[in-house]
């Protein structure tokens, strides 16, 4: 099970006429967690739509362990990519087990249940969300925090070895980001699973990931390791303001604090 | 062993859900029994049998050609409306949208009026008729719909106006027919099961049920779909196919059923909720929204012969359940259930 | 604000309202020249034959332009409470709720009285409005189009039934009700206008004295209780309104569908969201349009006539679909 080389050679993609990704190239580093960074509208989502073929390129290739996409059987890329959407939609009085175990869809037989290895999976991803002991409520019971986390559950019942994930903390306070984000981690470490993820909190994604992704109108500007790549000057390039860097005192990773117009402060 | 508590809830719920199938399933031969059997003159069930068998000729007539057949209809498009009706509300995420009001079956309904009123054909070729118009309908609601991509509310909102038309439509025949034809018309539209030929009882069943084994072979797309295009498309569905096969299953049971019997109310509307509400939300409920239907249609055709102070087609009785449900989900609702 | 379109919108609409108006006087199975319109309205004790016709198709002409205005401007307030593009009559099902009351009060309680079929048909209309908007605020965002639309749908088969269920067994109020469900301004007399007139003015002039803070609501609830208004109220005044209107004019054409819905939109479309002009300016087009419907349903059903409903749904259906066409996915 070493299919997870996700390489991406000039794509473009967009809605209609409107192109939004412009050419990019970019190889998905194996068993890290990636964040992509950018302010809205430079087509991370696009992106990471892209990737996962909610949308498909207008010219350039996707290639999985060297197969282009296109060319593999749907079922297929569904065992080595998974993804948790934007938005999620929950339907209306399903129990959280019978909802984790949707994700074991790509694995199934043709009209057969659930087997020993669904059963095996749909646990390990309700222990590793820690939502075991939601498994007989109802989805509409649940806060925001656990919703989310069932539906990473399902997602990691695909047992995919790429998950990609659209901004999984939103709408969440700054207690169930963190444990998210922790929990992602823990998978990464544990299973190796490549993670890639778009987040909106700079100070967060240079905490947890292993690498960087910068994206401004549709280009991919920067790449490399936090450290690397987090500068006043490729934050002014991404955002267009003006910050100050300083070091995470607990991660040493770097912290950015955006200067305001009312600082006073001479860049 | 850690396993098993997890999965307890998983079993017990399938168990459950199973148990409910076959209790639904003694409901519907109990009301098929009670059909059989009961009616101007009533026989035992034995007699039922032995004349159905050919060992008595006793009430051959009654029992073969009037009250078999009916019950059969009852029963195969009760099974058709409630399947469709379930799979349009999977699908279109709502559970009020069912497809006799969101106009797929209207086209059906204007169809055999107009060949009922004005051509005075019989009830075969009006059944023939009133299938080619329901799937001419149904494909230019969703031509009309299709910009660019799916989109569940405009595909609603598109059948409502295309029901609106036909309804003015099939008004304005009514009033301009004889006075003479109105009543079989009206009857027509509103569903209902008397003079049911029995040439086209063969074909009904054998399309309700390749449809409904169709459907259920689909049951795993079926449940993924709900969650969005987008998991499902990550899960490894083709979407768009999945939803286009479902969709002409469930509108080819529709339009056969309709063809039939008419456009029987309430059932296609009803059965799927009805059914979730029995067996829980947690698989897709092709089978118990089947049975569900099947029952809402021997037992609307029952309380409509036998009941009343005087006959009405099946249709009204199971129409007048609308009310009573539209006033549930709103008690619901105001309770913080949503929809 | 763009006084000048809005000023040409007035001129053209009058000026079509004029011409439709005459022509719906004119034309019909026998047409007649102007000489005999303007000999009826200064002779009205004339023998003459086609002065006699034109007596008779004025009450006609007057209806449908009360009829039309009535309609639309009803349709407008409810797209105003509601802020929603597609609320009609006619799609929220308050259509079925007055016909399932007719019914039952010809029926059970032997009404016969015009006066009374109205007052039947306003209790009817606005409990079916105030449970289809219940039906679809609950759940979550609010009754959104799509909501509404579904709950009227369904609320309006559900009441159906019941209709049937009364008028099958009986074979003349069958009779009675399968000409009064089609949607017709034909056979309307003096008498009816007189009746019809003051509950129409009152819907009206409530809508009008309603306009600024119709204006208010529509920019968000909560800056209108800000600013001082109390939306309750206007929205409770301006349900009244509409649904008066559109009772008093199904109770005696029967249900005529389409024009509230899409008479405004266009002059939405076209106009500023002032609600004083709107509610004026879908006043004089919806007159306009029923006119016109009329005429068309007399020419296009000769030798007979098509009737206003019928003619209303074969010009609206394909505009309301039209309209969700143009609409954005997501404001649906």
């Amino acid at each position: 099970m070493n299919s997870n080389t996700l390489i991406a050679k000039d794509i473009q993609a967009g809605y209609g006429q409107k192109n939004i990704l412009q050419s990019v190239n970019i190889h998905i580093p194996e068993n890290k967690i990636s964040v992509i960074l950018g302010s809205n509208g430079s087509g991370k989502s696009t992106m990471l739509k892209t990737f996962c073929r909610l949308m498909t390129p207008t010219a350039g290739l996707i290639t999985l362990d060297g197969t282009p996409l296109s060319q593999i059987k749907s079922k297929d890329i569904a065992k080595s990519i998974g993804l948790l959407p934007q938005t999620s939609i929950a339907p209306e009085g399903i129990k959280v087990a019978e909802l984790v175990s949707r994700g074991r869809y790509p694995h199934r037989q043709f009209m057969t249940g659930l087997n020993k290895d669904d059963y095996k999976a749909i646990e390990e991803a309700m222990e590793a969300m820690k939502i075991t002991e939601l498994a007989d409520r109802s989805i509409d019971e649940l806060s925001g925090g656990q919703r989310q986390r069932v539906f990473i559950a399902l997602a990691l019942a695909q047992e995919t070895d790429i998950l990609f994930l659209d901004e999984p903390t939103t709408y969440l306070d700054i207690a169930y980001q963190i444990e998210i984000l922790d929990l992602l981690k823990e998978l990464n470490k544990k299973r190796g699973t490549t993670i890639v993820m778009v987040l909106h909190d700079i100070n967060l994604s240079t905490k947890y990931a292993d690498y960087l992704f910068a994206m401004k109108d549709g280009t991919l500007i920067k790449q490399g390791t936090p450290s690397e790549i987090i500068t006043e000057d490729t934050i002014r390039k991404i955002y267009g303001i003006d910050s100050v860097i300083i070091r995470d005192p607990i991660s040493d990773s770097p912290f950015v604090i955006p200067v305001s117009a009312h600082d006073n402060y001479l860049s | 062993m850690k396993n098993n508590n997890l999965f307890e809830g998983v079993k017990s719920r399938r168990k459950k859900y199973i148990l409910s199938l076959v209790v639904l399933w003694l409901i519907v031969l109990i009301l098929f029994c009670l059909n059989m059997t009961i009616g101007e003159k009533n026989y035992s069930p034995l007699q039922v049998i032995n004349t159905l068998t050919g060992h008595s000729s006793e009430g051959a007539y009654l029992i073969n050609k009037l009250r078999l057949p009916r019950s059969l209809a009852a029963v195969f498009s009760g099974i058709a409306f409630g399947v469709a009706g379930n799979v349009f509300q999977t699908l279109l995420r709502n559970p009020l949208a069912s497809p006799d009001i969101i106009g797929v079956s209207s086209g059906s309904t204007a169809a055999a009026v107009y060949c009922i009123l004005f051509l005075n054909m019989n009830r075969s070729l009006v059944s023939v008729v009133a299938v080619i118009a329901g799937v001419l309908t149904s494909v230019l609601i969703y031509k009309i719909a299709y910009i660019h991509s799916f989109s569940a509310n405009r595909l609603i909102l598109v059948g409502i106006g295309t029901q609106a038309l036909f309804t003015a439509f099939i008004s304005w025949m009514i009033m301009s027919a004889s006075e003479y034809d109105v009543p079989t018309a009206m009857r027509w539209m509103n569903g209902n099961l008397n003079g049911i030929v029995t040439d086209s009882l063969p074909l009904l069943i054998v399309v309700v049920i390749s449809c409904l084994l169709a459907i259920i072979c689909l049951r795993h797309q079926m449940v993924s779909l709900p969650l969005g295009d987008s998991y499902a498309t990550i899960l490894g569905i083709h979407v768009n196919l999945v939803r286009t096969v479902l969709i002409v299953l469930s509108v080819i049971l529709i339009a056969f059923a309709t063809a039939i019997t008419g456009p029987i109310a309430s059932i296609a509307f009803l059965s799927g909720p009805i059914a979730k509400r029995i067996c829980g939300h947690n698989q897709a409920n092709i089978l118990s929204s089947a049975l569900v239907g099947a029952i809402l249609v021997l037992a609307g055709d029952f309380v409509g012969q036998h009941l009343l102070y005087t006959r009405f087609p099946v249709g009204v009785i199971t129409g007048l359940l609308g009310g009573p449900y539209l006033i549930y989900v709103l008690v619901k609702q105001n309770k913080g259930g949503q929809l | 604000m763009n006084s000048k379109k809005t000023q040409l919108a007035y001129i053209i609409g009058i000026s079509i309202l004029i011409l439709a108006l005459f022509i719906s006087i004119t034309y019909g199975v026998k047409s007649v020249g102007l000489s005999d319109v303007i000999d009826a309205f200064i002779d009205s004790n004339s023998t003459d034959y086609n002065v006699n016709i034109v007596q008779a198709r004025i009450p006609r002409s007057v209806f449908g332009l009360i009829a039309g205005a009535a309609l639309s401007i009803s349709g407008l307030l409810m797209q105003s409470i509601t802020k929603n593009p597609i609320a009609d009559p006619s799609i929220l099902g308050v259509n079925t709720g007055a016909s399932l009351f007719i019914v039952i009060g010809i029926t059970f309680f032997n009404l016969q009285s015009k006066l009374s079929y109205i007052g039947v048909s306003f209790i009817g209309a606005i409990i079916t409005a105030l449970f289809v908007y219940k039906l679809a605020s609950a759940g979550y965002g609010g009754p959104t189009p799509i909501k509404l639309a579904i709950a009227g749908a369904a609320t309006s088969t559900a009441l159906s039934s019941f209709v049937s269920l009364i008028v099958m067994p009986n074979s003349s109020v069958m009779t009675t009700y399968r000409f009064w469900q089609i949607g017709s301004i034909g056979g309307t007399s003096f008498d009816d206008i007189k009746l019809v007139l003051p509950f129409i003015l009152i819907g009206i002039i409530l809508s009008i004295l309603l306009s600024n803070n119709l204006d208010t609501i529509l920019l968000s609830e909560d800056t209108a209780t800000a600013l001082g208004l109390n939306v309750n109220r206007t929205k409770a005044i301006a349900a009244f309104s509409g649904v008066l209107l559109c009772a008093t004019v199904t109770a005696l054409a029967g249900p005529i569908s389409f024009v509230g819905l899409m008479v405004p939109h266009i002059i939405r479309m076209v106009l500023c969201s002032n609600h004083l002009h709107l509610i004026c300016l879908s006043g004089i087009y919806g007159a306009s349009i029923l006119l016109i419907s009329d005429v068309l349903g007399r020419i296009l059903g000769r030798p007979g006539e098509l009737e206003t409903g019928i003619m209303t749904a074969i010009i609206g259906g394909p505009i309301f679909i039209i309209i969700i066409r143009k609409a954005k996915v997501q404001s649906l």
